[in-house]
């Protein structure tokens, strides 16, 4: 008998399916002091908790928009030092972070897979156009399935995150309808969260689905290390699976209104 | 755990021209969230020289899925068997409408008794989601079956590899059609055409990405050839599905599957035949 052909069957090169998700991070003054320390912590903490899981960091896709004052998809591609750079690098320049950079709204560059998701700095002024910012992700998430397709791309159904701490002070109401139709459509999935001080109400108008959770106290590192296991599942997920819809320990359905 | 064990329902492997080996193995991520090995296989020879292949895929989230999986590749053997033997056995002539006829019939007989099953021990039907993959060659015609997203390759006389089918999925890339889902049967995908056999393949989804060129689909010879060469050399069928268990366990396979996955493969290895079975390299063919 001989074993030698089955050492020799070689596999396929497919790329692997993606899993898009946009995070909609409020940085509107309000944010300013400590809520941005624990979000800014906690992208770092969501980056290296998917990096862990090895088919995560290739099918997950991360995109970033943030409204404070105004609607900015920020660049979250990752410079991966050289070798040599690496040698020669005063780890304290490290620690100096850039400021979030923004870039065109073009879902050719705002997504990018989490083996080369570089966490930003995020820095916070300014109102609150919650309404512009998710229209944008919308519009992102619906040119990025184009791109999927038309390059052959298998994917899993689109995340939309919310963070926000405050009231919307742009019109809100048709971004929320246009969300709330793209999820009866299944063609996405919208999850909100209210910081302390946060409109629970408007929040809620964004999907029929599942109602907005209200963040306890400051828990981003808790909240963004569940977000990335319920991305780790989805990128696993196969046939059939059913997203699990627990509550998770670091939010709270609010029920007073 | 495999339920369905691959019994042959000729015990006498012989007089059948065909050798085939077949494994289902546990996925990496099985293992790590406790499920079962939701996958099923089967096959059986049919007087005259024909081969059945099946295989099934139990839905992740299913709870019952393995049971449905089981269920419904044994319903369609045992139908199989029973309509060759009243039926297309006595067709000097069969048609492609006959070929058609007798699949659609195999998966309303599958669906039914999954359905029964369910009812039977008091669960949701969906609670025994699987897909449903099929292949016969026999009497100069290969028929396939299929819902959902296995697949099965061919590899005819011609020298030909394809796919016989397209692939069966949703939007997302967890998303296909089950066999229990309301209107299955209008979902369940047929193709019968004349063909010369050599070799066949039937896989879960589990190894579509290793197996197979996305989005086109057409098989990846490279994965193939040797594969059929394996298949086709001297062997027992149980030390062959062995080995071949082993292949699928390997961490080769599993760094880039961590789903169930079952391969059946089939060739054609009677002398008489249609010459020389597979584009094996004689240097390995030797060993």
């Amino acid at each position: 008998m001989d074993s030698n052909f089955l050492d020799n069957a070689e596999f396929a090169d497919n790329p692997e399916p993606r899993c898009p998700v946009v995070l909609v991070l409020d940085t509107s003054g309000s944010m300013k002091g400590q809520a941005l320390t624990e979000l800014n912590e906690g992208l770092r903490a969501f980056s290296s908790a998917l990096r862990s899981d090895p088919l995560s960091s290739l099918r997950v896709e991360v995109a970033v928009i943030t409204f404070g004052g105004k609607v900015r998809v920020i660049n979250v591609h990752g410079e991966v030092p050289s070798q040599s750079e690496m040698a020669t690098l005063d780890p304290r320049a490290l620690a100096v972070r850039p400021a979030a950079q923004e870039i065109p709204a073009d879902a050719r560059q705002a997504f990018v897979t989490v083996d080369q998701f570089a966490p930003p700095v995020l820095d916070a002024d300014g109102g609150t156009p919650l309404g512009e910012a998710v229209t944008r992700a919308l519009a992102l998430l619906r040119e990025r399935k184009e791109i999927y397709k038309q390059n052959g791309l298998d994917y899993f159904r689109p995340w939309i995150f919310v963070i926000t701490d405050g009231h919307p002070t742009d019109r809100w109401e048709t971004a929320a309808e246009q969300v709330r139709q793209e999820e009866t459509r299944k063609g996405v999935q919208f999850y909100g969260v209210g910081v302390e001080g946060a409109d629970l109400k408007v929040l809620a108008r964004f999907s029929d689905i599942r109602p907005p959770l209200k963040l306890k106290g400051l828990a981003f590192g808790e909240m963004f290390t569940w977000l990335s296991k319920s991305l780790s599942a989805i990128a696993h997920s196969r046939p059939g699976d059913q997203t699990p819809l627990t509550i998770p320990g670091w939010g709270e359905v609010d029920t007073s209104h | 755990m495999n339920l369905s064990e691959a019994v042959p329902l000729l015990p006498t492997p012989q007089v059948s021209p065909w050798q085939v080996i077949g494994a289902s193995v546990q996925g990496t991520s099985h293992v790590k969230h406790h499920l079962p090995c939701q996958d099923a296989h089967a096959y059986c020879y049919l007087p005259g020289g024909g081969l059945v292949l099946v295989v099934a895929d139990g839905a992740g989230s299913a709870k019952h899925s393995a049971s449905g999986a089981d269920e419904a590749v044994k319903t369609s053997l045992a139908t199989v068997t029973e309509a060759w033997r009243v039926g297309l056995q006595h067709e000097s002539h069969p048609t492609e409408k006959m070929w058609d006829a007798l699949i659609r019939l195999l998966f309303t007989r599958a669906r039914q008794s999954v359905l029964d099953l369910a009812k039977k021990q008091h669960h949701w039907s969906r609670d025994y989601a699987t897909t449903l993959t099929l292949a016969i060659a026999a009497s100069g015609w290969l028929a396939v079956g299929q819902i959902g997203d296995g697949a099965v390759v061919v590899f005819d006389a011609e020298d030909r590899f394809y796919t016989a089918t397209h692939l069966q999925k949703g939007e997302y890339a967890n998303e296909t059609h089950f066999l229990t889902q309301r209107d299955a049967l209008k979902q369940v995908q047929v193709r019968a055409e004349p063909c010369a056999v050599r070799a066949l393949a039937a896989m879960t989804d589990g190894l579509i990405r290793l197996a197979l060129r996305l989005p086109s689909g057409e098989p990846h010879t490279p994965f193939f050839t040797p594969l059929f060469g394996f298949a086709a050399q001297p062997q027992t069928s149980q030390e062959g599905s062995q080995q071949l268990e082993r292949f699928l366990s390997s961490e080769r396979v599993c760094a880039r599957t961590d789903d169930d996955k079952t391969l059946l493969l089939a060739a054609y290895t009677s002398p008489t035949a249609l010459g020389k079975i597979i584009p094996v390299d004689a240097t390995q063919g030797a060993a």
